[in-house]
């Protein structure tokens, strides 16, 4: 489950602003990392899976760039965008002087040509995805060679960010012209993915130095961690993403300056009830899991500091609804994640009809209360976390057994028999705007996952859900559409669908060799500021 | 085919293995009521194929048998498994080249005799005379000091006599005997020779001495059959063997033997 | 001298054994704390006077464990490794004895369980099974997996070792002594197979103290919060393939070193055949 597309405004940054004052960036060297999969396609319009989309991020030029530090969107190839006819016409003037990889020259024809192929169905393209719903579909008219008119049969909610995802291809069909900083030189499956400096590149520095200013990009593949780690400090390597927290705090000992906790990210872990009629539950089961008041004193129950100690080593964060703080704007400041108060949680549940008898929670009818928690077997993480609460649960009464299966097994139960009774995963975001989540919060939605693909709301809160999400959708102002999320965010921590654990930090590694390098919590997160990184001269790595 | 009065045992075989051809080709072998017959030959000549064949336990899958093995006047070659396996033992004991293999390293000694005796005589029956008895007869103790060994606390000369003494419990017409003194040192090869001589004259047991050993034969037998490439090329009284061999093979066997003692007669 | 060293380690080793049976099964008294509590101010401790072995990765006692996990681990391995055996000596010896096509079909049966993706048949066996499956249940049907999963090696062995005794003198003396098959089996047969058969069964004890914790990574195997003894060697299984200093953390290497003494132990106290 991964949602995509990215957010924004047009405000310009200068760069300037996050490079130390003394270093001069000096163009050469070659940057090298690991890659822990083969991309599956080089093809930017094809790209779904992480190393795919990191070689899009690379070599593509974009009409408009989500800035992963600000969160901002920013003009690329599109000097300056508008919308009218209520966010049914977009146009966007292109930047004049721009030329692909080949030598070609940049025009509204090629622009015009990558949409037609984004949304040419023999293609396929996961970009295409968020356009589909979209009545009347999209056009795409060059109006002369440096500006074109998007056109939308209807009004979709910040359809800016999707252009973060569109990398432009040549209308000459040469596969692999490209616009952004680097061009893929080498392509060895199974061993390594060279990428080299893109010389037509548009981007300069404030200096007036041609970017990138690395010659090239060395993307090795090694599935193994401990290997990437351990290259990674013999100085074979400069940069790690998405560490994990046993190997980062072994980093963090041996190289203090490398190590980067980032904070939380957009990755949030939950464990959430079986609420599927579909599903073969005894009816006093479906009661509880179906009792709004149950799920929350589950909630209230879980110590979610100690996870984040105990399980993450303190590199997560509590968290109670479905946005991180780390996205900026979407964030509802106002929840604050419980502290795991079983007195609190008992109190609630004997409000809603249970007792404890002696160290057994019972329902109304007797039933003892005991469940089953499904999570996928192998990861660490989860599997502890599931022993932490089941360790807070019994506190209150609640027997919990822990069922870790293997992930297609778990998929199957609960996307299609519904043969569960709580299942603990979590989800990959990499988009920031609620509109990437419009599938999990309607009731119709596939990943509306304690109750997928409703005909009507089976309740009135999910209703709610379901007009505040379809209103923040169609509304052009942005404050409004917060006001809505907020309210959505408000009725899932205090509804419990899901009950949202705890955010992973990102957690990265920079070499100090590396100039300019400032990770960020969005992906790619250490390789975002691509074009700007560069190595630095051994006498300025040993000044540090 | 019938059996002539006198006889004890009559073969002729033919016997084939698969993959090997013909191993045996048509055998004719005698022996008659308490005569103690050699049967001399290379390694390799047949002589355990015979051995196995008169037992019956040649692997029906491997080897086929041909022809016709009388015993007290009933072709064993037709005879069904479980009245053979009466036989077996009771009338025809056979005694086994290496004396220690032979033994079950996981039993001790007084119960592989307990079981020899019981096979055929069921429960009940004082094995334990009769055991001792065979034991003394082969001049082993009897005591149950004895009965409580393992093989491994035996020699090879005990361990032979052991597998003797078992062969004779049931006082058989015919004992078969492979090469069962090749494994032993010189003085205990005579007294093996000697055991056998002296059980032949108590018991009236008929011997088939099967040996490469052709001055051992000579020292024990009634009678000698030459055996070369799965056929008795000569058969003749002990003494007549060596002084006039009559076949080319025989003659190369005496001459290649290092120094020649007359056999006592 | 050399009598007087062996009676000594059988002395020693049956002292460990009863060391290590008695606290197993006085873990509830014996062990200071209950082997799923979890001290959650202290997880990953070195050893310390309140922790002997340190705790895990929860917190959890890792010297309360090692006790609790003695119960589960001393028993069920011991019991897979003798219903592996037991199916091992009816296949190899129905391979060894049976016509040629009889032990084509069951060599090509033991092939065939040696070849099996038994990674998705294990996948299955978990998605076949209620989740809320209960610690005790777990143990059983461990057992039962293990069991059945581990006759095929040895079924090889043991038809090797029957073909050689089948072929042997005794065997041939035997009959013609003028024994039945049936006897021989019993008798002959049978008793000569038990140093392949303790061999095979000794040697599968620790592969399947070890093979019980990593059943844990398909979601079967003993379930949490109980431990075993698998669970305790995957902790150091783990901090061992992480390229940390082997040393760092030595006290990991406990439960190892009782695994291993434990079935030394057992070695020479059931010794005769197996040595010899």
């Amino acid at each position: 489950m991964s949602f995509r597309a990215r957010v924004a405004a047009a405000v310009f940054l200068a760069f300037a602003a996050v490079l130390p004052a003394a270093a001069q960036p000096a163009p050469g060297g070659q940057l090298r990392l690991a890659i822990q999969a083969e991309p599956k396609s080089l093809d930017p319009l094809l790209a779904a899976d992480e190393p795919s989309e990191l070689v899009r991020h690379l070599t593509g030029g974009v009409l408009v760039r989500l800035n992963r530090q600000t969160q901002a969107l920013e003009p690329e190839l599109a000097v300056k965008w508008s919308a009218a006819a209520a966010g049914r016409k977009l146009r966007f003037e292109l930047r004049q002087g721009v030329t692909f990889s080949d030598g070609s020259p940049f025009s509204a024809r090629d622009v015009c040509h990558t949409f037609q192929r984004v949304m040419d169905p023999k293609i396929d393209s996961p970009a295409s995805e968020p356009f589909r719903s979209v009545k009347g579909g999209i056009a795409c008219s060059p109006d002369g060679n440096h500006a074109v008119n998007l056109s939308l049969g209807e009004p979709l909610a910040g359809v800016e960010r999707l252009l973060d995802d569109i990398a432009m291809q040549s209308a000459s069909g040469n596969a692999r012209a490209v616009l952004g900083p680097f061009t893929v030189a080498e392509h060895r499956a199974g061993s390594h993915l060279l990428l080299t400096r893109n010389t037509n590149y548009w981007k300069k520095d404030e200096r007036g130095v041609r970017l990138p200013y690395l010659d090239g990009i060395r993307m090795e593949l090694q599935r193994n961690r401990e290997f990437e780690l351990m290259r990674f400090r013999r100085g074979e390597l400069e940069l790690v993403n998405n560490l994990e927290p046993e190997l980062f705090d072994r980093l963090k000992r041996e190289a203090p300056a490398a190590a980067r906790d980032l904070g939380p990210s957009l990755d949030s872990e939950q464990l959430w009830f079986n609420q599927s009629p579909r599903g073969p539950l005894p009816a006093h089961k479906r009661a509880w899991f179906t009792s709004g008041e149950f799920r929350r004193a589950v909630s209230e129950a879980i110590r979610r500091a100690d996870l984040a100690r105990i399980v993450y080593r303190g590199h997560a964060t509590p968290g109670v609804g479905p946005t991180s703080p780390a996205n900026q704007f979407w964030f509802n400041a106002a929840l604050k994640p419980p502290a795991g108060d079983p007195k609190e949680a008992l109190a609630r549940l004997a409000r809603a009809g249970f007792r404890l008898e002696g160290k057994v929670l019972r329902d109304r009818g007797g039933n003892p209360v005991e469940f089953s928690v499904i999570t996928n077997a192998g990861n660490k993480s989860r599997e502890r976390m599931a022993a932490l609460i089941q360790q807070d649960l019994a506190e209150i009464g609640i027997r919990v057994s822990l069922a870790p299966m293997d992930f297609p097994s778990l998929i199957e139960r609960i996307t299609r028999t519904f043969d569960y009774d709580a299942c603990l995963l979590g989800l990959i975001f990499s988009d920031l705007d609620p509109m990437g989540q419009m599938s999990i919060w309607l009731s119709s939605g596939p990943q509306h996952q304690w109750n997928p693909e409703q005909k009507a709301p089976a309740t009135e809160w999910e209703a709610e859900i379901d007009r505040l999400m379809r209103a923040q959708a169609a509304e052009p102002d942005r404050q409004k559409r917060k006001q809505a999320f907020d309210r959505v965010q408000q009725i899932v921590a205090e509804q419990a669908p899901f009950i949202y654990l705890v955010y992973r930090n990102a957690l990265v590694a920079a070499s100090p060799a590396l100039g300019n390098a400032a990770p960020v919590i969005l992906r790619p997160q250490t390789l975002w500021n691509a074009d700007r990184l560069y190595m630095k001269a051994p006498a300025q790595v040993s000044q540090r | 085919m019938t059996a002539e009065s006198g006889e004890l045992l009559r073969a002729r075989v033919s016997v084939d293995y698969e993959g090997r051809g013909a191993v045996l080709r048509d055998l004719d072998l005698r022996v008659a009521p308490g005569e103690i017959v050699g049967l001399a030959g290379q390694s390799g000549s047949g002589k355990s194929t015979l051995a196995l064949a008169l037992m019956g336990l040649l692997d029906p899958r491997r080897a086929a048998v041909r022809g016709a093995i009388h015993f007290r006047g009933r072709d064993l070659l037709t005879l069904p498994e479980r009245e053979f396996r009466s036989l077996r033992g009771k009338e025809i004991a056979f005694v086994l080249q290496s004396a220690l293999a032979s033994l079950n390293p996981a039993m001790r000694i007084g119960a592989q005799l307990r079981e020899a005796w019981e096979v055929h005589r069921g429960r009940g029956g004082d094995w334990k005379a009769e055991a001792g008895a065979a034991l003394e007869a082969v001049s082993l103790p009897r005591d149950d000091a004895f009965f409580r060994r393992f093989p491994k606390d035996l020699s090879v000369g005990m361990a032979q006599r052991v597998l003797i003494a078992m062969a004779v419990l049931h006082r058989p017409a015919l004992l078969i005997a492979d090469e069962p003194t090749s494994a032993l040192d010189v003085i205990t090869q005579a007294e093996i020779l000697k055991l056998f001589r002296g059980l032949n004259a108590a018991y009236g047991t008929a011997v088939l001495f099967i040996t490469h050993d052709l001055p051992s034969a000579a020292s024990l037998c009634h009678r000698i059959a030459v055996l070369h490439e799965g056929r008795i090329v000569e058969t003749a009284a002990a003494p007549e063997i060596f002084e006039r061999p009559r076949h080319p093979y025989t003659k190369r066997l005496i001459e290649a033997l290092p120094r020649w003692e007359p056999a006592p007669a | 001298m050399r009598r007087l060293a062996v009676r000594g380690a059988r002395g020693l080793a049956w002292a460990f054994l009863a060391v290590l049976f008695i606290s197993s099964l006085g873990a509830g008294w014996l062990a200071p704390a209950p082997p799923e509590k979890q001290f959650r101010e202290a997880p990953n401790s070195p050893p310390s006077r309140a922790f002997l072995l340190g705790t895990d990765d929860l917190g959890r006692d890792r010297f309360s464990r090692l006790l609790h996990g003695g119960r589960i681990s001393l028993l069920l391995a011991p019991s897979a490794a003798l219903l592996a055996v037991a199916c091992a000596a009816l296949v190899g010896g129905m391979a060894a004895f049976g016509g040629r096509r009889v032990a084509g079909l069951l060599t090509g049966a033991t092939d065939l369980t040696l070849s099996l993706p038994w990674l998705l048949l294990l996948i299955g066996v978990r998605a076949a099974l209620p989740l809320d499956v209960s610690p005790p249940v777990s143990v059983g049907i461990t057992f039962a997996i293990l069991g059945l999963l581990g006759w095929a090696a040895p079924a090889r062995v043991v038809q090797t070792g029957v073909a050689g005794i089948l072929s042997s003198n005794y065997v041939l003396a035997a009959r013609c002594r003028g024994l039945s098959w049936t006897r021989i089996m019993v008798r002959h047969v049978l008793p000569n197979t038990r140093p392949v058969l303790a061999a095979q069964f000794w040697s599968s004890v620790p592969v399947f103290i070890l093979a019980e914790a990593n059943l844990g990574l398909l979601g079967l195997g003993v379930t949490e919060p109980m431990p075993s003894w698998g669970t305790l060697l995957r902790e150091l299984e783990s901090c061992l393939t992480s390229g940390q200093p082997v040393l760092a953390q030595y006290w990991l290497f406990a439960p190892a070193l009782v695994i291993l003494f434990a079935v030394l132990s057992l070695v020479v106290v059931f010794p005769s055949e197996v040595n010899s």
